[in-house]
């Protein structure tokens, strides 16, 4: 089975969370092959995993390029400026243009329309030139026209303003890219990595799995939060409707995570079309490790970063030596940020800890790191599904953690002394009161909990019940995409929209007025 | 990023404020509570927190507080300040000194010139079965090297851009060692067809033709990597290092300068220099000085062809227009060509004008996209678009204006000034004999850089077609022109294509530009 | 009108051209060096092809030698060559080498003058014209004044009537290039009136109002002969000497020739009113020091025999001997004979010329 496979910024440039969820993958499932479509900010990158026999590499540079076609293979770029005329603009490719700006200077962005919009303008560069078409006199003027006419924009910048628009030539650029032609399209983001499978899904019918490890649209609106209000509407929408659009478009949601998923249902998403697949970790990585001998240890493996939130578990350990004198505290990750790694030893200082507390810098060796410990802590303050909790479970280490994003789902409900080891963020009393139950257990407990949930990692979080997961909705999905096909309804024109939820052929229908 | 968070015992409407002031610190404007939950939650706000304070979840608890904001967040309730930036600044002297670093050669050979009389490319020898060879060797030359140099230079300056040293290299044997190929065939062309089919000059003019035509390429392409990387002084440095070779044996030779012994000397010093350049380029230049690996993926060639064929093309017209005439002079027209040295001297002074015009023209374009727009964009609101039009346009003016005072006071100190200095330097005695051809010549040019001015503008807006649409229909005109001149004689012939080729080159390139800054911001977007 | 249209099956995948590395479809080899070592590699082949155009243009540029290469007999080698330029002008050369050496010009409007290297030797001349036309070769490269300047010069021998022609063969300074003045030493032979003259003399001035000065002339008669081989020695400033032949027929070291050295050779033809050509051939210039021969036996005895002329001289301790060769005689084959003792050694058909350091190999 062909599978393409959608990233952004990520596999196999970026070292990271997600680009190791795809070599995994792609390893684990050595029957499938995939190709990759990887978007990246520009041509010039190491590859940091070698891929396997069956991966094919299709990245999609968006910015360190003047043509299109210097990396997206498209026959006869001659041809296509040459046709790609002024006139021909104004009939095939304005009306759409003005509908997709329609839809994102508005407050409130209709994904449905922007699907529409987003397939014409891919049918469009099918055949013609879509620097042209965007460059031409009378799609800036439309543009422009839009934001001088509407209240909020008019006030906007003139600088971010052009900022969006020739942003937006670059974020459209994977419409430009060669439709996918495979079994299954599978984005790894709800993105604009999940636009070429939208155009497959539209052109041919192919079924389209979207996985979510981070809530893209989240991200992105942290990222805009100090923008101008004007800047930040126009690109949040764009945001927002492109994942409303992935949301709307995908036959099945595979969020890493339960708590992704209430995100996914809260933006609109059906339950009954979201499948939560925990990501896995290779058990043979991480042995059990008999308990070390010593002072009672707590332990964090992880970056020293505001969103670990390192300092509340500082506190929180002042207050476990205040119970347990010889308790030490070991941490092993890099520094992501300077300044806070000083607050961090700023607090390590006034709270008396600079013979207790080690920072022991990055680590290859998680799994010793974990088992020189006796309990493992974590004190996020944002989270998804974090790898660190699933290894230091397979170590066979209690873990006390606060319970956001996924670390719940992750631990379940466990307990120690009546005490449970999912606390809330930024309460370094409540996690003291863990710690404090953990350390505080004998030997015996300690090992018992640990094995409880080394026994949950081992029937939940293993990678081969993750790759048997997706194999599963792949095969699922390929026998269906056939049968979706003899459902589709009649094709639609641009003033007959209706509320058809993934109606395939009348993208295909908007398509075909677009360039009749 | 505060993490400090307000305990769950706090709960109720005072734990909705503290919330919303929770959100203002991080969000001075949230466009929906959708953004007020995202912020929350970063903020450490779970369902279990939510709930305490009295909502069904985090979504609740956002819309809540996003009800809230006006009370704590004034850029909710006023119109949102618009940051100005400051106007930014047009060029001045010290733009325009830099600008003069781009004349450096140039220069250097003028000054040759005038202290030895001889020159690197150009000499008063008395030979004319030299001359025709030599001058026709660089003709062909300039002609095939200019669509290569333009190649290069706008996409090695893309590269450079992006910091790519591998890909710099790359496009240098694509385009650079392509076009000195190029070259020594159309110059091996060329002698095979005046010494073997034609026989036309003797055998030994015809080598040193060929010599002359391929060391002057090599030269114009080792250069063109020390101009992409503005390596101005070093490019000086050989340079003057060569003219001083030429100075030297030229001071030494006594009284008479065999002139068979001068082109030789000079052909080979123009060889060595560009065997400098081009060793200096490889090992210093366009060394690759990181350890990281070439791009995974190289463009396509096609792609790449696609995109650097406007400025190749225009390399080449606009090599016709300057070389054209030249060979015109010699009777082109009618079939033949034989070394004009009036209108060759003439017009070697009259070239003189172009240099405060090239420099004004850097001036001008090198912080065109990297300062000036982003000064304007940044001054101006959507709403404020005409203003912003008028701002872009009255500066294109004031651009032109100060253009036109350089041309004026550059012209006149030709005409004027240059046949006076032929009582000094005998290279230029000739000229008081020429009055009408050397004004003629120097409108010519100045009409030329007025051209390369607008040209140059878009250029640096990424609209190469337009100055395309002005360089070819000069070379047009200049067709036209000297053959309607023809019955005139060569010279007129000449200077009537000149001026006719450089006035309708320049014509189309300054209303092409004045279009485009007129409509400033469609220009600058299509920078896409 | 929308046409309806239902999204198609997919097609069989297409051949994947994608530039990139990978596995699957991208079947392109590529070789997998780093930036590093194909910088490295260029940066070789850029340093190897500039030291090749270097040596491609010295190559190309190298300039056709003024004199011609002389063979030496056996047992002499010629260390330093006193002959700066020579044109034998005893065979057919064609125009385009003749170019290389000589440039033509000439007040004869186009068409008017000509000038061609047969076996005769080089003619230049001037067709049918009314009023005074002239026509030149002059040397493109220059020598100094201390160079013996020759040629054998011949004039036409029908009668001119009532025109003027004339034959020259001038000695001009060549910073003619920069002052603009054609100051020289001139050799004519003049005929009008079915009566010819030898003359010599000098002029001074610039193109349109040069002052000639006849020095000496033989008498003005009608059998004159119309050959003679020139021979003309000159500083510039204030000595002249010329020989028709062997015959010293004028010297002088109190002129005001004003003609700086280094000097180019003119061979000219001026006529009036009539077309007329001069001949030239054996034209040289050579040093006028004496020919140098070493590595003689001390004491031996040297003659170099050239038609009726012979010199000698004998070698002093170092084995150097000095053969002042006269001035019109001063380029020449002959045979050389060195005699010591009882043994004498013959060099034939040795091409000397005055200047020449001459190396005897050991027997």
């Amino acid at each position: 089975m062909k599978i393409y496979l959608s990233t952004e910024g990520t596999y196999p440039f970026v070292l990271g969370g997600v680009s190791t969820w795809v070599d995994m993958l792609v390893h684990g499932l050595p029957h499938h092959e995939f190709e990759i479509g990887a978007l990246v900010d520009n041509p010039h990158h190491r590859v940091a995993y070698r891929p396997p026999a069956n991966v094919t590499l299709r990245p999609i540079p968006l910015w360190g390029l003047e043509l299109a076609e210097e990396y997206l293979p498209r026959p006869d770029g001659w041809r296509r400026a040459w046709r790609t005329s002024p006139p021909v603009v104004r009939r095939r490719f304005l009306p759409w243009w003005e509908h997709l700006v329609d839809c994102l200077a508005a407050p409130e962005a209709d994904p449905d329309a922007l699907g529409d919009g987003l397939s014409a303008v891919a049918h469009f560069a099918e055949r013609y030139d879509l620097r042209r078409a965007l460059g031409d006199a009378a799609t800036w003027e439309l543009l422009l026209e839009r934001l001088r006419t509407n209240p909020i924009h008019a006030r906007t910048g003139l600088a971010p303003a052009m900022d969006f628009a020739r942003t937006l030539y670059r974020y459209l650029l994977p419409l430009a890219a060669p439709t996918p032609v495979c079994d299954v399209a599978h984005s790894s983001a709800a993105a604009l990595c999940a636009l070429p499978a939208i155009v497959a899904k539209y052109r041919y019918g192919t079924p389209l799995v979207l996985t979510e490890h981070g809530i893209y649209l989240r991200e992105r609106l942290l990222a805009l939060s100090g923008k101008p209000f004007g800047t930040k509407v126009l690109f949040a929408n764009f945001y927002r409707a492109v994942v409303e659009l992935a949301y709307r478009e995908a036959d099945v949601l595979t969020p890493v995570c339960a708590y992704n998923a209430g995100w996914e249902e809260e933006l609109g998403v059906a339950p009954d079309r979201i499948r939560v697949i925990h990501n896995g970790v290779d058990p043979a990585r991480i042995d059990e490790r008999p308990v070390p001998e010593g002072p009672p240890t707590v332990g964090f493996v992880g970056r020293i970063d505001p969103l670990k939130d390192v300092v509340t578990l500082l506190r929180a350990f002042a207050r476990v030596r205040d119970v347990i004198p010889d308790a030490r505290l070991r941490l092993w990750g890099p520094a992501t940020s300077v300044p806070y790694l000083g607050r961090c030893h700023d607090a390590v200082r006034e709270l008396g800890l600079t013979d207790s507390v080690h920072f022991e810098g990055p680590t290859n060796d998680a799994a010793s790191a974990y088992g020189s410990c006796h309990v493992i802590g974590l004190s996020s303050i944002s989270e998804a599904f974090p790898y660190s909790v699933v290894e230091a479970m397979l170590a066979a280490r209690p873990v006390v953690a606060t319970g956001v994003g996924g670390v719940a789902e992750a631990l379940g409900p466990c307990r120690a002394r009546g005490v449970s080891l999912v606390v809330e963020p930024g309460d370094p009393g409540a996690m003291a009161g863990a710690l404090v139950a953990v350390l505080s257990a004998s030997a015996a407990e300690r090992a018992s909990l640990g094995a409880s949930l080394r026994d949950r990692a081992l029937t939940m979080f293993t990678a081969r019940r993750m790759f048997d997961d997706y194999d599963d909705v792949y095969r699922t999905l390929a026998p269906g995409a056939s049968r979706a096909l003899d459902e589709r309804a009649a094709p639609r024109a641009l003033d007959e929209r209706g509320a058809s939820e993934g109606d395939g052929a009348g993208r295909a229908g908007a398509m075909a007025e677009a360039v009749s | 990023m505060s993490t400090t968070m307000p305990r769950v015992s706090e709960g109720g409407e005072l734990g909705l404020h503290m919330a919303a002031r929770t959100v203002v610190g991080h969000c001075a404007a949230p466009l929906n509570p959708l953004e007020v939950a995202v912020v929350l939650e970063t903020c450490g706000y779970t369902a279990g927190r939510a709930r305490a304070l009295g909502t069904d979840g985090l979504m609740e608890l956002a819309q809540r507080v996003f009800d809230l904001m006006p009370l704590y967040s004034a850029a909710m309730s006023l119109p949102e300040p618009i940051e100005v930036g400051a106007r930014p600044r047009p060029p001045g002297p010290a733009d325009f000194g830099r600008g003069l670093a781009y004349s450096s050669p140039w220069l250097v050979s003028l000054a040759t010139m005038l202290i030895a009389g001889v020159s690197f490319w150009s000499s008063n020898v008395a030979l004319p079965s030299i001359a025709n060879a030599v001058t026709l060797a660089t003709a062909v030359a300039l002609l095939v090297t200019g669509p290569f140099i333009q190649a290069f230079g706008r996409r090695a300056s893309f590269y450079i851009g992006l910091g790519d040293q591998g890909m710099v290299v790359r496009i240098t044997r694509w385009t650079l060692e392509l076009g000195l190929a190029a070259t020594g065939l159309a110059c091996l062309v060329l002698y095979l067809v005046r010494n073997d089919v034609l026989g036309l000059g003797t055998p030994a003019t015809a080598r040193l033709g060929l010599a002359a035509g391929i060391a002057i390429a090599a030269l114009q392409i080792g250069l063109a990597s020390f101009y992409v990387r503005r390596a101005f002084l070093s490019m000086g440095v050989i340079v003057v290092g060569g003219a001083t070779v030429l100075i030297w044996m030229v001071s030494h030779a006594g009284s008479y300068v065999d002139p068979t012994v001068l082109i030789v000397w000079q052909i080979r010093v123009v060889a060595v220099m560009a065997a400098v350049c081009w060793v200096a380029s490889a090992w210093w230049l366009l060394r690759v000085t990181a350890s990281a690996p070439a791009p995974l993926w190289r463009p396509s060639g096609s792609a790449l062809l696609r995109a650097v064929t406007p400025y190749g093309l225009y390399g080449l017209a606009f090599f016709t227009i300057v070389v054209a005439p030249q060979l015109v002079s010699g009777g082109l027209v009618e079939g033949r060509y034989s070394f004009n040295p009036p209108f060759a001297m003439t017009s070697g002074v009259a070239l003189v004008v172009l240099v405060a015009i090239l420099a004004q023209t850097v001036a001008t374009t090198e912080h065109l996209l990297s300062r000036q727009f982003p000064g304007w964009l940044g001054h101006f609101t959507v709403g404020q678009i005409d203003e912003f039009r008028g701002e872009v346009r009255r500066y294109w003016l004031g651009q032109l204006a100060v253009l036109a005072g350089l041309s004026v006071v550059s012209g006149l100190a030709v005409v004027e000034g240059a046949p006076r200095l032929g009582s000094r330097f005998v290279v230029l005695r000739d000229l008081t004999s020429h009055p009408g051809l050397l004004a003629a010549c120097t409108v010519g040019y100045l009409l030329l850089g007025a051209g390369i001015f607008s040209c140059q503008l878009l250029f640096a807006l990424s609209a190469p077609m337009r100055p395309l649409v002005a360089v070819w229909s000069g070379c047009v005109a200049l067709v036209v022109a000297s053959i309607a001149a023809a019955p005139a004689g060569p010279t007129v012939c000449a200077a009537a294509g000149l001026v006719a080729g450089a006035g309708v080159f320049a014509a189309v390139a300054v209303t092409l530009a004045h279009r485009a800054f007129a409509h400033a911001d469609l220009t600058y977007y299509r920078t896409l | 009108m929308v046409t309806r249209l239902a999204p198609s099956p997919a097609p069989a995948p297409a051949p994947t051209t994608y530039p990139y590395t990978g596995q699957g479809q991208d079947r392109r080899r590529r070789r997998r060096r780093g930036a590093r070592a194909r910088a490295r590699l260029w940066r070789t082949e850029v340093t190897v092809c500039a030291l090749g155009l270097v040596a491609l243009t010295t190559a190309l540029t190298a300039w056709p030698a003024p004199a011609p290469a002389r063979p030496m007999p056996a047992g002499v080698s010629l260390v330093r060559s006193g002959l700066v330029m020579a044109s034998p002008f005893d065979a057919p050369v064609a125009d385009r080498t003749l170019m290389d050496d000589y440039a033509f010009n000439g007040s004869a409007r186009p068409g008017v003058g000509y000038g061609a290297a047969t076996a005769g030797g080089l003619h230049i001349g001037v067709r049918p014209h009314g009023g005074w036309a002239g026509w030149f070769a002059v040397t493109i490269h220059a020598a100094g004044a201390q160079m013996v300047w020759h040629t054998t010069m011949a004039r036409p021998t029908a009668p001119v009537g009532g025109a003027v022609g004339e034959a020259v063969f001038a000695v001009q300074t060549a910073s003619t290039q920069h002052s603009g003045a054609i100051n020289y030493a001139v050799v004519a032979a003049l005929s009008s009136r079915g009566k010819s003259t030898w003359q010599v003399g000098s002029a001074h001035g610039l193109v349109a109002d040069a002052d000639t000065h006849v020095l000496w002339e033989s008498p003005l008669r009608a059998d004159t002969p119309a050959t003679e081989a020139v021979t003309v020695r000159t500083d510039g400033l204030r000595r002249l000497t010329v020989w028709l032949g062997s015959r010293e027929v004028y010297t002088s070291d109190r002129l005001h020739l004003d003609a700086p050295s280094p000097f180019q050779a003119y061979l000219e033809v001026q006529g009036r009113g009539i077309g007329y050509v001069a001949t030239f051939r054996n034209f040289w210039v050579a040093d006028a020091a004496p020919v140098t021969v070493e590595g003689a036996p001390r004491g031996a005895h040297l003659a170099l025999s050239v038609g009726a002329t012979t010199v000698s001289a004998v070698a002093d301790a170092q084995g150097i001997a000095t053969l002042a060769v006269p001035p019109y005689a001063a380029v020449g084959t002959g045979t050389l004979r060195v005699t010591h003792g009882s043994r004498t050694q013959h060099f034939v058909d040795l091409h000397y010329a005055g200047g020449d350091i001459l190396q005897l190999s050991s027997p």
